[in-house]
């Protein structure tokens, strides 16, 4: 069979075929004996195919799915509130470094004990005297 | 959900065969639905729409299934019937070795030519449709129908098709 004679009986049997086209393939499988087998074996797979039952998910499906959709809107959501946590700490980070250096610099820049280290200052740190561990002693042990 | 739920059953189940594989992609293929409705322009119905991601998913698993190597999973269309019918008579039982046989005669097709006998011959699209769906030129349908009817043909040959 040429293919343009494959290709107009498939679209015969799909039921493609423009009117005068019909026409034309009806008047040939009337004489074409070859044709007409191929013709007829194509309707009869054809008819099979068709013929199957409309295969149907099993019991609950939409049910799955609507607890799949509220699961992953509950993933987005807390993915949501993370990310925007995440930005805001993000920016914010620059402004609290910054005013921790200036608390540093003003710790140190209002430092009343010469003897005291740089950074127990900067920190803010009590100066650290005998006087204070007298005082810390007569605290926890009495006179 | 319950009016497209046959149609993508139709598409997946047909591709893939029954089981958990074929449950996940039909509820992915809704799930991705729900996600891209924002996108859809209505140039095509959303049955056509719908029939496009579930035979994407169902490629892509199809796809997923041979890289994996995984076992063969035949598709048992006749598990579909024993669903559909709880107390099957001869004739009922007789289409659903009938469905079995074309279940596993598609297995053995490769899966661009399942996609066109599925799309055209058992869920009834137009031509024009299934190259929209599968986004290949109505010719190129065609020439994969052809082929795949060949192959079917003689695969169900005799007890299927006189």
């Amino acid at each position: 069979m040429s293919r343009r004679d494959s290709d107009r009986l498939l679209r015969a049997a799909l039921g493609e075929l423009a009117h005068e086209e019909k026409a034309a393939f009806d008047a040939r499988l009337e004489t074409d004996v070859e044709l007409e087998a191929d013709f007829a074996r194509v309707r009869a797979l054809k008819a099979a195919l068709e013929d199957t039952s409309q295969p149907r998910f099993g019991e609950g499906f939409a049910t799955r799915i609507m607890a799949r959709i509220r699961r992953e809107r509950a993933e987005h959501e807390a993915a949501s509130l993370e990310t925007v946590l995440a930005r805001f700490f993000t920016r914010l980070a620059p402004v609290a470094a910054a005013l921790a250096l200036a608390l540093f610099a003003l710790n140190l820049l209002v430092l009343d004990a010469p003897d005291q280290s740089r950074w127990e200052a900067a920190l803010g740190l009590e100066p650290i005297m005998l006087e204070s561990a007298y005082s810390i002693g007569e605290g926890l042990y009495g006179g | 959900m319950e009016r497209y739920e046959p149609t993508v059953a139709g598409v997946v189940i047909r591709m893939l065969g029954t089981g958990d594989e074929a449950d996940d992609v039909g509820q992915e293929t809704f799930i991705r639905f729900h996600r891209s409705l924002h996108r859809f322009r209505g140039d095509s119905t959303l049955g056509t729409y719908l029939t496009r991601i579930a035979m994407n998913l169902s490629l892509n698993a199809l796809k997923r299934r041979k890289r994996m190597r995984q076992r063969h999973v035949p598709l048992d269309h006749a598990d579909a019937e024993a669903i559909a019918t709880e107390t099957p008579d001869e004739g009922d039982l007789e289409r659903a070795e009938s469905a079995a046989r074309i279940g596993r005669a598609l297995d053995d097709l490769s899966p661009k030519h399942r996609a066109v006998v599925v799309l055209r011959m058992m869920e009834d699209r137009s031509t024009a449709e299934v190259s929209k769906i599968l986004g290949v030129p109505q010719g190129t349908v065609m020439s994969r129908l052809k082929r795949a009817l060949a192959k079917l043909a003689l695969l169900l040959e005799p007890e299927v098709i006189p």
